[in-house]
């Protein structure tokens, strides 16, 4: 039995990449066309314009096999972009959280007395006012250094001035 | 995964690293080793965000120089530092920073060495 010559002319795929292009072709003739367009190297603007659609790379010179496109080759360096973008924020979101929460005051309403005189204890309404009493008396003392300081600078600088008129 | 989990485990412990407690020497006259002796009257209280503590001293001239001997410790530390004295006092004052936050601490005695005051004074955040 003699096998039946498919080999096709260029006119004759031109023909079928327009009824292609043009949606006349059935199902079985698409993949038969896909087939001869990925094992011939004929090459014209319909033929090429029929390979992309079909997601196939344009023919070289050498009439090698068209191979298939691969149109997610770049989506593996996307995604790992991505996961490490998704990774950093995720992390600096979780780090400002912790931030936030370390710096901001919690329970500052709460008030606690703790005093001890004389080797005993005090109760709750002593020890709040024996707290009160230190707080005072450490406040004065703050206030009463700072007068001490502001009359030995100013003394300081009378005697800067004194020596500076005299010379 | 295992990259996301490092990455957090850094981020959270470079985040605690950063906020730590002063550990002053003065600090440690309030871990409860005076509160049975006489003549020592202490005072801890938390109020409005202030974490206030005292140590009166009345006669003991022991525990006054171990307040001075602490105060002498973190005045190594102190952005600021004052040292004054009138006829019948003497007073140091200082100032040291900690989590970005400034605790103030003083020290006033008398002539005879036997009496004194010691106070540690800041905001919360200053002492976590």
């Amino acid at each position: 039995m003699k096998e039946q010559d498919t080999t096709l002319t260029l006119k004759e795929i031109e023909l079928l990449c327009s009824q292609y292009l043009n949606c006349r072709l059935s199902v079985l003739e698409e993949a038969e066309l896909e087939y001869v367009l990925g094992t011939v190297a004929y090459t014209s603007p319909i033929i090429d314009d029929t390979r992309l659609l079909m997601g196939l790379a344009t023919a070289s010179a050498s009439k090698q096999p068209a191979a298939r496109l691969q149109p997610a080759e770049s989506k593996p360096k996307r995604s790992w972009k991505m996961r490490y973008l998704l990774e950093g924020a995720a992390a600096l979101t979780l780090l400002l959280g912790v931030g936030f929460s370390l710096t901001t005051p919690h329970n500052s309403e709460e008030e606690v007395y703790i005093a001890y005189s004389d080797g005993k204890k005090l109760d709750a309404t002593q020890s709040r006012l024996q707290a009160e009493e230190d707080m005072k008396r450490a406040e004065e003392m703050m206030a009463y250094v700072s007068n001490l300081e502001a009359r030995e600078q100013q003394k300081i600088t009378k005697l800067i001035n004194l020596t500076q008129s005299q010379q | 995964m295992k990259r996301f989990l490092l990455t957090l485990f850094i981020s959270i412990s470079a985040v605690l690293a950063f906020a730590k407690p002063p550990h002053l020497a003065s600090e440690e006259l309030f871990k409860g080793q005076y509160e049975q002796t006489k003549g020592v009257k202490t005072s801890i209280a938390k109020t409005r965000g202030q974490y206030h503590r005292g140590l009166t001293v009345t006669g003991n001239a022991a525990v006054v120089k171990k307040m001075v001997e602490a105060i002498n410790k973190d005045a190594r530390r102190a952005d600021y530092y004052s040292d004054n004295s009138d006829e019948k006092e003497h007073y140091t004052v200082m100032r040291i920073n900690n989590n970005g936050r400034t605790i103030q601490v003083g020290l006033q005695r008398d002539a005879s060495g036997k009496n004194g005051y010691l106070f540690i004074v800041g905001p919360e955040e200053a002492f976590k």
